[in-house]
């Protein structure tokens, strides 16, 4: 599989009152295209910030970075609103949901910016609202609307358009279990079936076993990177000798 | 129509605040309105009056506009039967009435007065305005009098009341002849009436041109008045006619209505600045709620702006929203408006006599609709700038911070 996200020494400087902070220092980062890769780490860890810069929302300062082979910090500012349009979708921690719009409305929002025809607009929109099984609630405003509910609309509004890349931040932490179950599953169904990439900010295991690629973030630093499947077997085997 | 639906759910979101700005609109439009129209009216009815007065189109002796008479009718028309005659055969002229302007003394044995007399066509001028002379006592003029009987005066109300005159009273009218010398006439008092101005209401009388003429002891006139079918045609009828007899002195009435004129550059300035302040008003509210609506949607706007909404679209989403602000406002303001317009149509309010004159006049709003079509222009293109100065301040702030604003 091709590289969506190609990362060689990112670095992201903030100024927080008179000093620097270091949100990355110098990051290596490869998610290919189809790939379902969590990132975790506590906070402050730089998650937040390794996301917004991948979902072409932030710029790195320093380092390479390359988004579907095309290096990112030679861009215009239009040219990345219009990759964003095209390529990338976003599901918020806080669903971020325009309150105005119904729930058919904000799902059909990437593809009015997109100029796509009412009758392909309309046959997509009730497909995805299928899709996240929401046809009875395409009507309702997003305060109608439960917590589980509005993020499924934010997974359909984020995939409605096929983008390359899907960027979650912490889709999981507003919901309670069960809907926070259904997020995971739909997110995950959703992503094999159109092939999409994932990259997901979590603190929420259930939604890290479900990524193929975990990548650990301490301050700023990658400190771990490995499958999913290994990293769980590694962390079963330590609570076993702690047990023992 | 679907960006036009989300910015009119997006008014209503705080319908409060959008309430309290359109009516802000509503009230901004309708005063701008009423202020026009009020100055539009007084403008109308001030050139009506100014032009029926003096005459749509003026022509006189080429010196009688610029240089004073030595002695009077020094600078006359000498044949103004002719002219006239010639004049009314031009279809575009529906009168010409020849005027003598004079002055000099009147007494009624005991005690004498200076007047300002006024000889006319007593038929010529009531044909035009049946409502030349407000008569108060008495009667108008008489066309003709008989052979024996006195020439007719009609004199002004306060120089009636002091002379002590009344209607059927003989006074004697003493000038100086074209010639220099001094002459006097008796004359009869047909009717006492009401100028309009408290200074000519002590001074004016009013006679027959042949009655001046006699008085004068000349054949001349001062000026022939043009009373034209079409108004606005007078500028280039005074154009052609002045080609035509170029030894001739021609204005329009507006060279000559120099009340209207202060009036009407006194109103400009007026309404002028009563308009901006009022458009200003209206600027700085609807300005005001945007910018409140788009502090309070910054985390919206981020979002919008992550999923790939361009900036200039977010703006004009703020502008639509504000332009139906605008235009909601305008619309009700000019319906507003329309209603009192008509409403003091309906039942008249009288409005006092203004500075140097001793009539009131009714209330009028001329709400036109070009005038309504240019003010509800105002206020919606006002609402837009407001929004589009407002939006493109809370566009510039970088998404991920308008993301994480609370």
């Amino acid at each position: 599989m091709t590289a969506l996200i190609e990362i060689a020494g990112v670095t992201k400087r903030y100024r927080l009152g008179e000093v620097n902070v270091a949100a990355l220092k110098g990051v290596d980062l490869t998610v290919r295209q189809g790939e379902f890769v969590a990132l975790s780490g506590p906070s402050g860890s730089g998650k937040s910030t390794l996301l917004n810069i991948c979902g072409l929302i932030d710029l790195h300062d320093e380092g390479d970075f390359r988004f579907g082979g095309e290096e990112v910090k030679e861009q215009e500012i239009d040219v990345l609103t219009c990759w964003r349009r095209e390529r990338i979708g976003f599901v918020f921690q806080g669903f971020n949901l325009v309150p105005v719009m119904t729930a058919y409305e904000n799902i059909e929002y990437p593809l009015l910016l997109n100029g796509t025809g009412d009758a392909e607009r309309r046959t997509l929109v009730e497909a995805a609202l299928l899709e996240v099984g929401l046809q009875r609630f395409a009507h309702h405003l997003p305060d109608n609307l439960s917590g589980g509910q509005r993020q499924r609309v934010a997974i359909a509004r984020a995939l409605i358009k096929r983008p390359l890349l899907v960027v979650a931040d912490e889709p999981t932490a507003n919901l309670d279990t069960e809907s926070a179950t259904q997020v995971i599953d739909l997110m995950h169904t959703l992503g094999q079936s159109l092939g999409t990439t994932f990259l997901i900010a979590t603190h929420d295991e259930r939604m890290t076993m479900r990524c193929e690629r975990t990548v650990h973030l301490v301050d700023g630093v990658i400190h771990a990177q490995q499958p999913t499947r290994k990293l769980m077997a590694g962390k079963a085997a330590a609570a076993t000798g702690v047990y023992l | 129509m679907k960006w036009l639906h989300f910015a009119w759910k997006n008014v209503l979101r705080n319908r409060r605040r959008a309430l309290i700005t359109i009516v802000l609109a509503t009230i901004g439009t309708a005063a701008v309105l009423l202020a026009s129209g009020f100055a539009l009216a007084t403008y109308a009815a001030l050139k009506e009056n100014s032009a029926r007065q003096i005459g749509h189109v003026v022509i006189a002796h080429h010196d009688y506009f610029d240089n004073d008479e030595e002695t009077p009718l020094g600078h006359g028309l000498t044949d103004a039967q002719n002219l006239r005659t010639t004049l009314r055969q031009d279809p575009r002229i529906a009168a010409a009435l020849p005027r003598i302007n004079y002055s000099g003394l009147i007494s009624n044995g005991e005690k004498s007065a200076i007047f300002i007399g006024t000889g006319i066509d007593v038929a010529g001028e009531l044909g035009v305005d049946a409502n030349a002379l407000k008569v108060e006592q008495g009667r108008a003029l008489a066309e003709r009098t008989a052979v024996d009987a006195l020439p007719e005066v009609m004199v002004a109300k306060d120089l009636a009341r002091n002379l002590k005159v009344h209607p059927g009273d003989v006074l004697t009218l003493l000038s100086t002849t074209s010639d220099g010398a001094l002459n006097g006439i008796d004359v009869q008092v047909a009717g006492i009436y009401a100028t309009g101005t408290p200074e000519m209401d002590e001074r004016a009388i009013t006679t027959n041109l042949d009655s001046a003429q006699l008085l004068l002891r000349s054949s001349k006139v001062s000026t022939l008045s043009l009373y034209l079918k079409n108004l606005d045609e007078a500028p280039f009828i005074k154009e052609q006619l002045a080609q035509r007899y170029p030894e001739l002195a021609l204005r329009t009435w507006n060279d000559l209505a120099d009340f209207y004129t202060k009036v009407h550059d006194l109103y400009d300035r007026i309404f002028g600045v009563l308009g901006i302040i009022i458009v200003l008003m209206v600027f700085f509210a609807v300005g005001n709620t945007m910018s409140m609506s788009i502090t309070e949607r910054t985390r919206e706007i981020g979002t919008l702006a992550a999923l790939g909404t361009a900036r200039w679209r977010i703006v004009t989403n703020f502008t639509m929203e504000s332009g139906i602000i605008g235009l909601l406002g305008g619309a009700l303001g000019a319906l507003l408006a329309g209603t009192v317009a008509q409403l003091v149509r309906t039942f008249p309010v009288m409005m006092p006599p203004p500075p140097g004159q001793t009539e009131g006049y009714p209330l009028l709003f001329d709400v036109t609709l070009p005038l309504n079509i240019k003010v509800m222009s105002v206020i919606f293109v006002l609402a837009v700038v407001a929004a589009l100065i407002a939006a493109q301040r809370g566009v510039k702030k970088p998404i991920v911070e308008a993301l994480q604003h609370v």
